[in-house]
């Protein structure tokens, strides 16, 4: 099977990444659409190909060359894709939009696959036209772009929903608590399917035992963006060592909320006991899980959480927000507990409650890596998506 | 004489910071010798000013930093630059030569000079950055220029510029002649950022125009479904502005069977955030985003409302709580930075303690359910405002502070060295400690006017 992935930046997501890898192992042709050529050999070594497109920028005779060459080269090999795209770039309400749609899009026109897979709900609605060349086309419903924009007034990504939605032969939802957001957009429950993302537990599994610490180490793993809630998390820690706690916090992960973190590591007195660590490569996040005690996530909204799963197949309990999805990963009071959104109160008595018992702290990580393995795997993953793949690529999408 | 004095602003003028106009002006009238010193001025700002006249007189005391980029254009245009200051002030710009070479070789000195172009030509007898974030890497200007530093900070500065670097402030702390902070919350951030204690400083709080924004007659009821509580939050959308705490406390105040309305006056990036903290709270109903509003429909909102809201999590002063005051709206307000020196608390509004929003609740729901104390406290709002947040005692503030930054010895170094010494712990006499500052002394005393 010949797969086109579409709408990825390089580098893809570490959980994309994984899937895409665990596919091409299981002997399905990946090509990824990339505007700028890979440069980590793990992409080669998998096997993965690159489909390349160009940005729109640079020299402006040299942009409008490359999409008159485009255009004749495709009014040969695909004219009814050329006349699609053509219509679908007319509508745009600017000329500078029309040139931007007709770069984006005119690259695909004659292309060979099978299955055309986008990733993110953002790049279907900006790729809509490939859903009219006669292939089946699967998209991912993964967070936010459901969840939190289609609430932002500026963004449109709620008028973009309902025709991908309509147009796509499967769409893969990563969690229920998404697939039910995503029905307010006009999802067809017969046409979704919950894959839950999963992780590799060899790789994510408990090291040798820590060195042994008076202080309760906590981490908490994601990019510095408001919807991680990051100084939220940072507000329970001081009611952590307020309640008599010794416990330092440990943060992965960058983002343009940086400033708001140091902020509030600073206002609040936390100096000494968060570190702010910026962001990791995969293996040196599994490091810094082994040498913790506990992860938090303070998330405000989320499709599923990944870092969660990474965690819990490392042996830690996790306490976490009532935020979507990614509690449909953890049981509150079996590999952890789900408290509140926006309440760092509660996160904080959930975090001493822990802190105060390591029993408790081992059963319940104990619980987690069993749960992962159990359901959260990447084998178990890239099986269920090639299964959705080959009922697609039967579908009679003409 | 008229004492000259520059003011650093990244533009001019600028309707978020109309406080620099109003102080332009303000000193002008004082007998100033009044300049502006940005990188940008837009001609379409200057239409929004009725107050700036459009004077050639006005426009020549503004002045726009030649261009950086591109870096061609900068170089090509060096040697004009240093040719026209050559013309303005031959003695400062040999001075500046002079002694930027000896510190930054000839390179770095021209650089430097493009950059400080109008400022060297100005020759004023005080340099103020306006901002304390353009301060740190231009306190080469004191020596150079000989002139005097003030520096002011309004908050984002010592909140959050350099707070990964300790020291970032150190050049400022070292050799600034005056520093000017918005409140003494905002000293003691910038005396636990390294600022010495003794140095000459000024608490001047921001002004508005208490006779534009002066209420008229209202009438203070308790709320009903017919007529709910009309809450009022203005400012930018953004996360420090702590909206996520404000919607929190109004979704208490539905907990308590209280009708309310809360309306936010402002644009942002945050908006994304606000939205979808207003969605998963189910107060898209009542809470309503307006957008940025023009002055004067600031004034009507403010009008119509029943109490301002403001949760901020880091905020300077707050212009709009001053306002709100002046409006004679009882305010709801948490302690962040300069809001607690800005509202009496308990007198003109509540003061609660930031990231608190059980807090904020209490206190709204209170004044909700007490029409008279909302028109006392609205009351007590303006005469404070009329106390406290005048314009033309603002400028008289900084009348008295230039006056002083001026009259004050100019061998600031050498306290400083030893206050810098103190801090290390380092047992240095200060006969040893003169020597090794000598030409640091030398070049301070070289400024007595």
């Amino acid at each position: 099977m010949r797969l086109l992935v579409v709408g990825s930046s390089w580098p893809p997501q570490t959980f994309l990444g994984r899937l895409l890898r665990g596919l091409s192992a299981a002997g399905v042709r990946v090509r990824v659409a990339f505007t700028r050529w890979p440069n980590q050999e793990w992409f080669h070594r998998a096997g993965l190909r690159t489909f390349k497109t160009r940005d729109w920028k640079g020299p402006r005779l040299l942009r409008l060359g490359w999409l008159a060459w485009l255009s004749v080269r495709a009014l040969f090999v695909a004219p009814r894709a050329l006349g699609v795209f053509w219509r679908h770039a007319r509508a745009q309400n600017s000329r500078s939009a029309t040139l931007r749609a007709l770069n984006r899009l005119l690259p695909y026109a004659g292309v060979s696959c099978d299955v055309i897979y986008l990733p993110w709900n953002s790049a279907a609605i900006d790729y809509l036209p490939l859903f009219d060349l006669g292939k089946p086309v699967v998209v991912s419903c993964r967070g936010s772009q459901v969840n939190v924009a289609p609430h932002n007034p500026r963004r449109t990504v709620r008028q973009g929903l309902p025709a991908t939605f309509e147009k796509a032969t499967a769409i893969h939802c990563i969690s229920d608590s998404i697939e039910v957001e995503a029905t307010r957009y006009g999802l067809d429950v017969r046409k979704s399917r919950v894959i839950r993302p999963g992780i590799d537990p060899d790789f994510f599994s408990p090291g040798p035992a820590p060195e042994p610490s008076d202080k309760i180490r906590i981490i908490t793993v994601g990019s510095l963006v408001w919807v991680k809630g990051t100084s939220f998390g940072i507000e329970s820690m001081r009611r952590v060592l307020d309640a008599g706690v010794d416990a330092t916090m440990s943060i992965v992960g960058d983002g343009p909320e940086r400033q708001r973190v140091l902020f509030a590591i600073d206002d609040l007195g936390l100096r000494d006991h968060v570190r702010l660590l910026g962001r990791l490569p995969p293996i040196a996040v599994r490091d810094e899980l082994r040498r913790s005690d506990i992860f938090v996530l303070p998330s405000l909204s989320e499709g599923f959480c990944n870092a969660a799963i990474e965690a819990m197949g490392c042996h830690l309990p996790v306490v976490m927000t009532n935020c979507g999805g990614a509690r449909e990963g953890v049981t509150d009071g079996v590999e952890g507990y789900i408290v509140p959104v926006w309440d760092p109160e509660a996160m904080a008595d959930a975090i001493i409650r822990l802190a105060r018992d390591p029993e408790l702290r081992a059963r319940m990580g104990r619980a987690g890596r069993e749960r992962v393995l159990r359901e959260f795997t990447v084998s178990r993953h890239v099986k269920q998506f090639l299964e959705l793949l080959d009922e697609v690529r039967r579908c009679d999408v003409a | 004489m008229r004492r000259r004095i520059a003011l650093v602003v990244p533009a001019f003028p600028k309707t978020s910071e109309t406080f620099i106009v109003n102080k332009v002006l303000g000193l002008l009238e004082l007998g100033w010798d009044v300049h502006v010193v940005c990188g940008r001025s837009d001609p379409a700002e200057w239409e929004r000013f009725s107050q700036l006249p459009r004077t050639a007189e006005m426009r020549r005391r503004v002045h726009v930093g030649w261009p950086h980029r591109p870096s061609w254009r900068a170089a090509a245009l060096a040697p004009v630059a240093a040719a026209s200051c050559l013309g303005a002030a031959p003695a400062r710009t040999l001075r500046f030569v002079g002694r930027g070479s000896r510190r930054y070789g000839a390179g770095g000195t021209l650089r430097r000079l493009y950059v400080e172009a109008d400022l060297v030509s100005l020759a004023p007898e005080i340099v103020h950055f306006e901002f304390g974030a353009l301060a740190p890497a231009r306190m080469y200007l004191r020596d150079l220029l000989g002139c005097r530093i003030v520096v002011s900070f309004r908050g984002y500065d010592l909140n959050f510029v350099g707070l990964d670097r300790p020291g970032h402030y150190d050049p400022v702390w070292d050799t600034a002649d005056g520093l000017h902070f918005l409140g003494e919350d905002l000293r003691r951030r910038g005396l636990r950022r390294g600022c010495p204690p003794e140095r000459l400083h000024a608490l001047i709080p921001p002004a508005i125009d208490a006779a534009f924004f002066r209420p008229e007659p209202r009438e203070w009821t308790a709320p009903s479904e017919a007529r709910p509580l009309r809450i009022l939050s203005v400012g930018r959308l953004e996360w420090k502005k702590g909206y996520e705490n404000a919607l929190l406390a109004v979704r208490s105040l539905r907990g308590e069977g209280l009708p309310f309305q809360y309306r936010i006056a402002g644009d942002g990036d945050y908006l994304g955030a606000i939205a979808f903290a207003r969605y998963r709270l189910k107060l898209e109903d009542t809470v309503h985003l307006l957008g940025g509003l023009a002055r004067d429909e600031i004034r009507r909102e403010m009008q119509n409302a029943d109490v301002l809201l403001h949760a901020a999590t880091s905020e300077g002063f707050c212009n709009a709580v001053i306002e709100a005051q002046a409006m004679e709206l009882p305010v709801v307000c948490t302690d962040a930075d300069g809001l607690s020196e800005n509202v009496a608390d308990g007198e003109t509004g509540f003061v609660v303690p930031r990231r608190n929003n059980l807090a904020l609740t209490a206190k709204l729901s209170a004044l909700a359910r007490d029409p008279e104390l909302r028109r006392r406290m609205g009351e007590a709002g303006r005469r404070r405002v009329l106390a406290h947040f005048q314009l033309a005692d603002q400028v008289a503030a900084f009348d008295r502070f230039y006056r002083a930054v001026l009259d004050a010895p100019a061998s600031l170094r050498a306290a400083d060295a030893r206050g810098n010494a103190a801090r290390a712990d380092e047992d240095a006499t200060l006969a040893s400690l003169v020597e090794e500052h000598r030409p640091a002394i030398q070049a301070a005393g070289g400024d007595e006017p």
